[in-house]
């Protein structure tokens, strides 16, 4: 063998080495700023001539409410949607604005949505029919950077730009109910007035009950959290990437997309709340052990990590802080009952979606067939309560406490009656064997990872009592499509139940509405589960304001669905965030969302 | 020599055309990108239909492609699904940098530790040295990235307290991130010198000079070394393509802000531009890379250009 002489490799072999020292050389240089390394510079814009006419009030003395070192750094899983434009984020996706922000009103932190308190907008006034709504604003709150004081300008400023985009989240609720595209064409026709800068009153196209407790509350996808209208009229859509202003206790300092998001305090006495760490920082980060490890190192001080590895971090002396409700819930859906619509609806095939009794002890079955118990002890450790309905909850109007008390009677685990069951409904199976087909699927869920571990327990546990079962792993956007597009779904899946008012998720989970002659589907919400006595209920909830009338209507409902074993609703969870208790003394969660959107009111252990 | 770079150069355009191909299509097939935009239970049918026709999803699957490759010839792949206001090529650009500084440590790395052990290896071979660069590829070839990248993390952040555990920094916070991506790199060069090395000792020209009382370090470092280095010059193609595609997983685990952590954003979120814009670049660099090496193994080799 000749082996080739070369005369001087290593000159070759030194050009990747040149390039690698001159990428080390850059990396070097350029690093991420870090607000814990120095105070947070104030370089917020200087207020502009036309923002300083509307006489912003002269800043007041620092409060005593905020060290100069005081550091709040939350680090929490990338948000599904990461954008500067609020109009085009999820309720989820808001986290990062949240902070700067307020909206109309909001939830108590005690006791969830079924409290609405008032924020930027103190009281409101509700016609009897839930037509007519005036709301009346607070006076005296500032935006920030001097951009004057906050107006009904502001809002319908806010709800224009809401509804401005087709990605925008609430466009189509609100068009339907307010009947424009927009405030200023609904004020323009004389369906809504600003009666002075701090009064708004709009008719509405259509009765809908609940314009102040969800779709101007906090907890929505945010359709009213409010920015400044000088502020964009000034700069344009550019000020959200420079420095979007708005009212809460922090004020925009600096942001990265994926990466982080950083806040100061406002610099005078806010009108709501101090927040007690003068600078705040928010940074996404995806694994699950980082996060663990940035709070044991110190490079974070509160963080959003699985319920497995909190002992992990309690053994390291960290705390975990824990909502007082239920911030999520996690509900099995046999989807493909859609006996209303009758769309891709299958009950020969499908002995779930059967109407009358079949389809009833085929559910109930089902729902025996799963120990709940071992679900919360060993995959939720132990943190986490039963939910006894999907959707409904002892804090929320139409519950009802039979649902609980006969829990165990109607829903407990028994494999043997769940067996006898199935052969009752005609699925004796082959001794007692691949009595039907059906297909679990799983899904990972942001906020809930142990989606796919109770799906795999589920699918075991129908498989115990002779169901032929097919474990599907899929995309939970693929699982979306067979809802949003088709209506095909024909499968079993743990889905993630966000615990809002009833209104809210009975137009999600089981409004069918009317069919789209052209596309033959329906044109509701989502629908998992279809009934005519939902649809009917649920229209009139919209339009219902007498509160013992909402409750039977929301209980009625609740009975039909838990009665006839509609869904399989396994447990509520708590909103959990571990923090190291020497530099965070106490935080509210202020949601029962579970979306960490109160750190204003985080407390700094002194 | 130059039809050799004009057939190269030709099958270089192919493959990237063929990667733009499979990239478009396998994303497009995955699913449609406004069930996850849009937010679950408050879009109507109409607004699916007009986001659709805004992002021209509505078109055959066909016409997308060719609109998509001339604008993709341009550098324009479009506006991305997830971040509202953002260019894909402009997202990928803002992060390239900082997959490059990581990319290059980690390469760094790998030529530091990979080259002397291999050349070590090789001249102490069966000795314990030797058992030890045995070792050290085997677990590099072995050992998956974000394990590695989890047990360096906890021993190096959280146990003993010497480097920040993730984030982008100065040079304390690629240490570990550009050790884990290169590691593999380190193996694998590692293996490649001793095989290279083993073959070169063995040649006349070696005994020749240790006959003739040239020092061993010498021979070693300077005579054999140079001859040694040729195979592994090819691999460097293959590291480059290697320490790009590899920061997926170790961006995400040290949640370093680069390229391969927008690439697993991308897919989750089916943000359909950025993803192709991310593989089309990450392909094409790969590709470039080889062909650059071809192009100078076939300089530093005639035989190659008529075989």
């Amino acid at each position: 063998m000749t082996v080739r002489s070369i005369r001087n490799p290593l000159r070759i072999a030194a050009v990747p080495l040149l390039i690698v020292f001159l990428s080390v050389i850059v990396a070097c240089g350029g690093s991420a700023p870090d607000p814990a390394a120095a105070p947070a510079a104030t370089d917020a814009p200087a207020a502009p001539a036309q923002a300083a006419a509307t006489a912003a009030p002269e800043p007041t003395a620092m409060p005593a409410m905020a060290d100069e070192d005081t550091y709040l750094h939350m680090a929490v899983t990338p948000l599904p949607q990461d954008t500067f434009f609020p109009w085009l984020a999820t309720s989820s996706g808001h986290l990062v604005f949240r902070p700067m922000w307020e909206n109309p009103t909001t939830i108590s932190p005690e006791t969830g949505v079924s409290t609405i308190l008032p924020q930027l907008a103190r009281e409101w006034d509700v016609s009897p029919d839930a037509s007519e709504y005036t709301f009346y604003l607070q006076e005296g709150v500032d935006m920030h950077f001097g951009w004057g004081e906050f107006t009904v300008k502001d809002l319908i400023f806010t709800i224009d730009q809401q509804m401005s985009d087709p990605l925008a989240g609430c466009k189509g609720p609100l068009q339907k109910f307010m009947g424009y595209d927009s405030m200023t064409e609904m004020i323009d026709a004389g369906k809504a007035e600003v009666v002075d800068d701090y009064t708004l009153k709009m008719t509405l196209a259509q009765p809908q009950v609940d314009v102040a407790d969800w779709w101007f509350n906090i907890l929505v996808v945010p359709c009213a959290a409010v920015r400044s209208s000088a502020q964009h009229a000034a700069e344009g859509d550019a000020m959200f990437e420079q420095g979007p202003a708005g009212t809460g206790g922090y004020q925009f300092v600096d942001r990265e997309l994926k990466e982080y998001t950083d806040y100061e305090a406002v610099p005078y006495d806010h009108w709501r709340v101090n927040p007690e760490f003068k600078r705040l920082r928010i940074s996404t980060t995806p694994e699950d052990l980082t996060r663990l490890a940035m709070l044991l190192t110190g490079e974070a001080n509160m963080v959003d990590i699985p319920k497995v590895l909190h002992q992990q971090a309690l053994d390291e002396g960290m705390e975990v802080f824990e909502s007082p409700l239920p911030s999520v819930g996690l509900t099995i859906m046999p989807f493909g009952q859609y006996e209303l619509s009758q769309v891709n609806w299958n009950p020969d095939t499908e002995p779930w979606t059967a109407p009358g009794e079949t389809g009833r002890l085929v559910r109930e079955a089902m729902n025996r067939a799963i120990n709940r118990e071992q679900i919360i002890n060993e995959l939720f450790k132990g943190r986490g309560e039963p939910m006894y309905n999907t959707i409904f909850h002892d804090t929320l109007e139409g519950w009802n406490p039979r649902w609980a008390e006969e829990f165990d009677e109607k829903y407990g685990y028994d494999l043997e009656r769940a067996k006898e069951l199935l052969d009752e409904a005609g699925f004796p199976g082959d001794n007692g064997q691949n009595r039907f087909y059906m297909e679990v699927w799983q899904s990972s869920l942001p906020g809930l990872p142990e989606t796919i571990e109770v799906a795999q327990t589920v699918a075991q546990s129908f498989e115990d009592i002779g169901i032929d079962v097919k474990l599907v792993e899929v995309e939970f956007a693929r699982a979306l499509d067979a809802f949003r597009d088709l209506h095909d779904a024909h499968f079993i899946l743990p889905v993630r139940q966000t615990i809002r008012q009833i209104n809210a998720n009975a137009r999600i989970y089981y409004y069918t509405g009317e069919i789209n002659p052209e596309t033959g589907l329906p044109g509701g919400g989502v629908a998992y589960v279809e009934h005519q006595l939902y649809d009917d209920n649920y229209e009139a909830l919209l339009r219902e304001t007498d509160p013992t009338e909402r409750h039977r209507l929301a209980q009625e409902m609740g009975d039909h669905i838990y009665d006839n074993y509609r869904t399989i609703p396994i447990v509520n969870v708590k909103a959990t965030l571990v923090a190291n208790p020497d530099e965070v003394l106490e935080y509210k969660f202020g949601s029962l969302t579970g979306v960490f959107g109160h750190l204003e009111y985080a407390k700094v252990a002194r | 020599m130059q039809r050799f770079i004009i057939f190269r150069v030709g099958q270089a355009i192919i493959a990237v055309l063929l990667v733009s191909i499979i990239v478009f299509m396998l994303s497009n097939i995955t699913g449609d990108p406004t069930s996850v935009m849009l937010p679950m239970g408050e879009a109507t049918p109409e607004d699916i239909a007009a986001l659709k026709a805004k992002w021209g999803l509505d078109r055959p699957l066909h016409m997308r492609y060719l609109v998509f490759l001339g604008n993709a010839v341009r550098g324009d792949f479009g506006e991305s699904y997830a971040f509202g206001g953002q260019t894909a090529m402009g997202m990928v650009m803002d992060r390239f940098p900082a997959t490059l500084q990581l990319g290059g440590l980690a390469m760094l790395i790998a030529v530091v530790l990979g080259v002397p052990l291999g050349v070590i290896t090789a001249a102490k071979k069966d000795g314990w040295l030797d058992y030890q660069g045995k070792a050290v590829a085997f677990l590099g070839q072995s050992v998956p990235s974000f394990w590695l990248g989890i047990m360096l993390l906890w021993l190096f952040a959280v146990q003993l307290g010497w480097l920040p555990s993730s984030g982008k920094g100065g040079l304390s916070h690629m240490i570990m991130p550009a050790f884990t991506l290169g590691f593999f790199q380190v193996a694998a060069l590692l293996r490649l010198i001793r095989s290279s090395m083993l073959d070169v000792l063995d040649t006349e020209f070696v005994k020749l000079a240790r006959i003739k009382g040239v020092p061993e370090w010498k021979v070693v470092w300077k005579h054999c070394l140079r001859n040694a280095f040729i195979a592994p010059l090819t691999y460097f193609a293959i590291i480059i393509g290697g320490l790009f595609t590899g920061t997926v997983i170790v961006e995400t685990v040290f949640s370093w802000p680069g390229v391969g952590q927008l690439a697993v954003g991308a897919v989750r979120g089916r943000d359909f531009q950025v993803l192709q814009a991310v593989v089309i670049i990450g392909s094409s660099i790969y590709i470039f890379a080889n062909l650059i090496v071809d192009i100078l193994y076939a300089y530093l080799d005639p035989r190659i250009r008529y075989t």
